[in-house]
C-alpha cells in the first residue's frame, strides 16, 4: 500500500503541467473591425443628406425635419 | 543606352499605370455622385412609404414591400425596384473600393438602417417577420 502510494506519488511528481502557449492571433478580427468602421464611415459620408437617426425611441423632434421638407 | 531605354519603358509603364488609376478613381468618383444623386431625389418618396408602412427595410440592406398588396402596386414597386438597384450598385462599389464582398456591405447598410429608422417603421426581423421600431 505504502510502496504504491509512493509510486503514484513519483508519478504524479513527473507529471508538471505544461502550458504551451500559442501566439493570441488577432490580426483578422483587427482586419474586419477597420473595415466595418471604414465601411460605415463612407457609408454615413454617403448618405449624409438623410434626416438625423432615431435616438433610442426618444426622437420625436425628428418627425418635424421629414415634415419641413414636404 | 541599355539601360536608359529600360529605364523609360519602366517610367512608361508606372506613368501608364497611375494614369489608369486615377481614371478609375475618378469614375468611382463619378459613378458614386450619379448614384447619390439618384438617392437623393428619392429619399421623400421612400420616407413616405416607409412612413405608411408600405416598405421596411431588411436584413439584406434592401427595401421591401412589407405585404403582397403594396409589392402590387406599381407606384410602389417603383420606389422599390430603383432604391434596390441602385443600393446594388452603391454596395458593388463600396465592396470594390474595400476589397470586400458586397454582401459584407449590405450587412453594415443594413444595420445602419436598423439604427436609424424612426419609431413605427417596419423593419423585418431574422425571422421573416416584420416589426415596428420601438
Amino acid at each position: 500500500m505504502v510502496a504504491a502510494a509512493l509510486a503514484a506519488a513519483g508519478l504524479l511528481a513527473g507529471c508538471q503541467p505544461r502550458i504551451k502557449l500559442d501566439p493570441i492571433k488577432i490580426e483578422p478580427v483587427q482586419i474586419t473591425m477597420d473595415i466595418n468602421i471604414r465601411v460605415d464611415k463612407q457609408l454615413d459620408q454617403f448618405f449624409d443628406f438623410e434626416g438625423p437617426a432615431a435616438q433610442g425611441g426618444a426622437g420625436g423632434t425628428t418627425n418635424a425635419t421629414g415634415k419641413a421638407k414636404n | 543606352m541599355k539601360t536608359n531605354g529600360n529605364g523609360r519603358s519602366g517610367w512608361g509603364l508606372r506613368v501608364a499605370a497611375a494614369a489608369l488609376l486615377v481614371w478609375a478613381a475618378q469614375t468611382t468618383a463619378q459613378g458614386l455622385d450619379t448614384l447619390k444623386e439618384s438617392f437623393k431625389a428619392r429619399y421623400p418618396a421612400v420616407q413616405e412609404l416607409k412612413k405608411a408602412g408600405k416598405v421596411g427595410e431588411t436584413m439584406a440592406g434592401l427595401l421591401e414591400a412589407t405585404k403582397p398588396e403594396f409589392a402590387g402596386d406599381a407606384a410602389v414597386k417603383r420606389v422599390v425596384d430603383d432604391e434596390n438597384r441602385d443600393r446594388q450598385s452603391l454596395y458593388n462599389s463600396l465592396a470594390q473600393q474595400e476589397k470586400t464582398t458586397s454582401d459584407k456591405i449590405a450587412e453594415r447598410n443594413a444595420a445602419r438602417n436598423y439604427q436609424k429608422a424612426l419609431p413605427g417603421e417596419l423593419l423585418k426581423d431574422a425571422a421573416g417577420k416584420w416589426q415596428a421600431k420601438k
